[in-house]
């Protein structure tokens, strides 16, 4: 059997939001879903016999002080391609927000992490977007969005966005004569498209694709989009230990505020869902 | 020796070839965080021999393009270099020849740093802490967060307002211990750091009975029986790790008990120095805040440094490694 996507589940607080987006994932991928119980103590709860009734889903109770090791633990154990984490409940409902246990998830975990906004129920996946830098990490995160959006017959949108400030005003400034300044953000903005466009036509077809340039703030941008689609797909960022997820300037403010579910993924492996996704890849990534 | 210089293409810094030296590197961007860590650079300096590398990122991609700029490219680079230059004059007590400086092309500061750390192979990053922290707190700002995440060597952050009123010397050297194999690698970093500095070394354990507590119902061990067994497995760890420290360094220990986060914040008070580990779990060989240090680093009175895991002594080679702890 497939390794199981495992789901976040604190028997105390029955939070089910990770564990209705794990199925949402389990459905479109013919992955199990195996709950994670964390708790630092003895605890005899009927919440977990309660979730397989209602959901089917089988738990597996650890006793560990620290939550995010269990996870991480067993994710490893299981040979997991994702973890799926809720919002803290001091956010806004609708959106996502870790709290210190998925935040510490989220760093330096060795498969991909999926974040479940604050009463989150399944929802079919009808746009999934994904946010696009020309880099192997927003490449990666480009593939991987791709095949989502494929099995669930959704529609793509890769959103790549350029700040208006820096090099954009660097063009302007310093004595760059003004025509010469208007050339070069052409340029810019040129060079931004043609990136996009050229990693849209290398993905396989099958798939709707909006490929949207956006001048502006980029997590801004990302997360005002967020509230249009069913997930947000994002990679990690560009340095640090590789085969782990390291949340970046955007990244770490996506987490912070999205309005639907958000992925993020590990850097570091050519086709992050691999093991998720795509049957071809199976060993490919371990 | 000549100066790093930041490679001319691509968002890498290539160190100039030489023999291995130890290297603290600063974080620098012309505010007066940047002060404060230079202010704590300057006496970890004192107390070692290597290089002290004050690097600078200013907000250029260097990734080949038709819209490269390079006048502009110039003027922010020579920008950045006034700057850095000008943080390195803090440092007069340090000989000239030991401080390098280096202003980086890359968009994120945290990338250009982390490179910069591989690059130089430096024993220790050092930053200030954002204005919008308390003053005479710890607390990182973004950069400093993405570094205490992933960062290649130890991260220091240096409290707001440090420049002003920070100890003329590092005297008092706390270290957090839990007896993982983080918290031991964080008390050899420590000690090698007290001898270094002729400081005193104190070896914290906190003893956290609740979270062992069962519910009375539950017909497990009560609270008091279980909180006297947690407390003498506290202490006889806490011994055993005094007694591996290294003799010649002042060592005490220090056994407070409740919430081990909120226990060290209020220890550091009285610290010029809190040293701590990395949790137990992710990639190894790099920084990683856990729960406990990642809320001590949002609230020390004093400088903390996270040690990475997953390396045995830490912070050996920058102290001269003459002092080995065994815990």
């Amino acid at each position: 059997m497939a390794p199981p996507i495992i789901a976040a589940y604190d028997p105390l607080l029955e939070d089910r939001a990770p564990v209705e987006l794990a199925l949402l994932f389990g459905e479109l991928t013919g992955t199990p879903v195996l709950a994670g119980a964390v708790h630092s103590g003895a605890v005899h709860s009927p919440a977990l016999e309660l979730l397989r009734g209602d959901t089917g889903v089988q738990s597996r109770s650890i006793v560990d002080v620290s939550v995010p090791r269990a996870l991480h633990d067993l994710a490893r154990r299981q040979g997991s391609g994702l973890i799926v984490v809720g919002s803290t409940r001091r956010g806004r409902a609708g959106r996502v927000m870790p709290g210190s246990t998925t935040e510490r998830v989220l760093h330096g975990a060795e498969c991909a992490v999926a974040l479940a906004p604050n009463g989150y129920r399944r929802r079919p996946i009808e746009t999934v977007a994904v946010g696009f830098v020309d880099t192997p990490e927003g490449r990666a995160a480009l593939g991987a969005a791709h095949e989502l959006a494929r099995r669930a017959g959704a529609r793509l949108r890769a959103i790549s966005v350029l700040h208006p400030s820096g090099e954009l005003d660097a063009a302007l400034a310093n004595g760059t004569p003004p025509e010469k300044a208007h050339l070069l953000q052409g340029h810019h903005r040129a060079a931004h498209q043609e990136a996009l466009d050229r990693a849209v036509a290398a993905l396989p077809p099958g798939v709707e694709i909006d490929a949207e340039l956006h001048v502006a703030d980029a997590a801004e941008t990302l997360i005002a989009i967020s509230e249009h689609v069913d997930v947000l797909v994002c990679g990690s960022r560009g340095y640090g230990p590789i085969r782990s997820i390291l949340l970046g300037g955007v990244s770490r403010r996506l987490v912070d505020g999205a309005h639907c579910p958000v992925l993020v993924l590990p850097r570091g492996i050519e086709r992050p869902l691999g093991d998720l996704l795509g049957p071809t890849t199976l060993t490919a990534t371990r | 020796m000549s100066r790093a210089r930041a490679a001319p293409m691509l968002r890498m810094y290539v160190k100039p070839k030489e023999e291995v030296v130890t290297t603290i590197l600063i974080g620098v961007d012309g505010s007066e965080r940047t002060e404060d860590a230079v202010s704590f650079a300057r006496r970890l300096a004192g107390a070692t021999t290597g290089r002290i590398v004050l690097a600078s990122a200013f907000p250029y991609s260097d990734v080949p393009s038709r819209a490269a700029n390079l006048t502009y490219r110039d003027a922010l680079k020579s920008d950045a270099q006034r700057t850095v230059r000008r943080m390195s004059e803090l440092l007069s007590s340090v000989p000239a020849e030991r401080i390098h400086t280096t202003a980086v092309a890359n968009p994120s500061p945290a990338h250009a740093l982390h490179d910069v750390a591989e690059a130089e192979d430096a024993s220790i990053v050092v930053l200030g802490s954002t204005h919008t922290g308390r003053a005479g707190r710890v607390m990182p700002g973004s950069t400093a967060e993405r570094l205490l995440h992933g960062a290649p060597c130890a991260v220091a952050v240096v409290p707001e307002g440090y420049r002003e009123h920070g100890q003329p010397q590092i005297t008092r050297i706390g270290v957090a211990y839990n007896g993982s194999a983080e918290s031991k690698a964080a008390v050899a970093a420590a000690a090698e750091a007290a001898a270094a500095l002729d400081a005193e070394l104190t070896v914290i354990s906190v003893i956290e009975a609740d979270i062992y507590g069962a519910p009375a119902m539950a017909g497990g061990p009560s609270y008091n029986i279980l909180r006297e067994d947690i407390e003498a497995a506290v202490r006889k760890g806490l011994e055993s790790a005094v007694a591996g420290v290294p003799e010649g360094i002042r060592c005490v220990d220090a056994c407070l008990e409740g919430d081990p986060s909120e226990r060290l914040i209020a220890a550091s008070e009285k610290l010029d120095l809190l040293v701590i580990g990395s949790r137990g779990y992710g990639p190894l060989r790099a920084v990683l805040a856990g729960g406990v240090s990642g809320r001590v680093i949002r609230g020390a009175h004093c400088p903390v440094i996270v040690v990475p895991r997953g390396v045995e002594a830490p912070l050996g080679e920058l102290f001269g490694a003459t002092a080995k702890a065994s815990v």
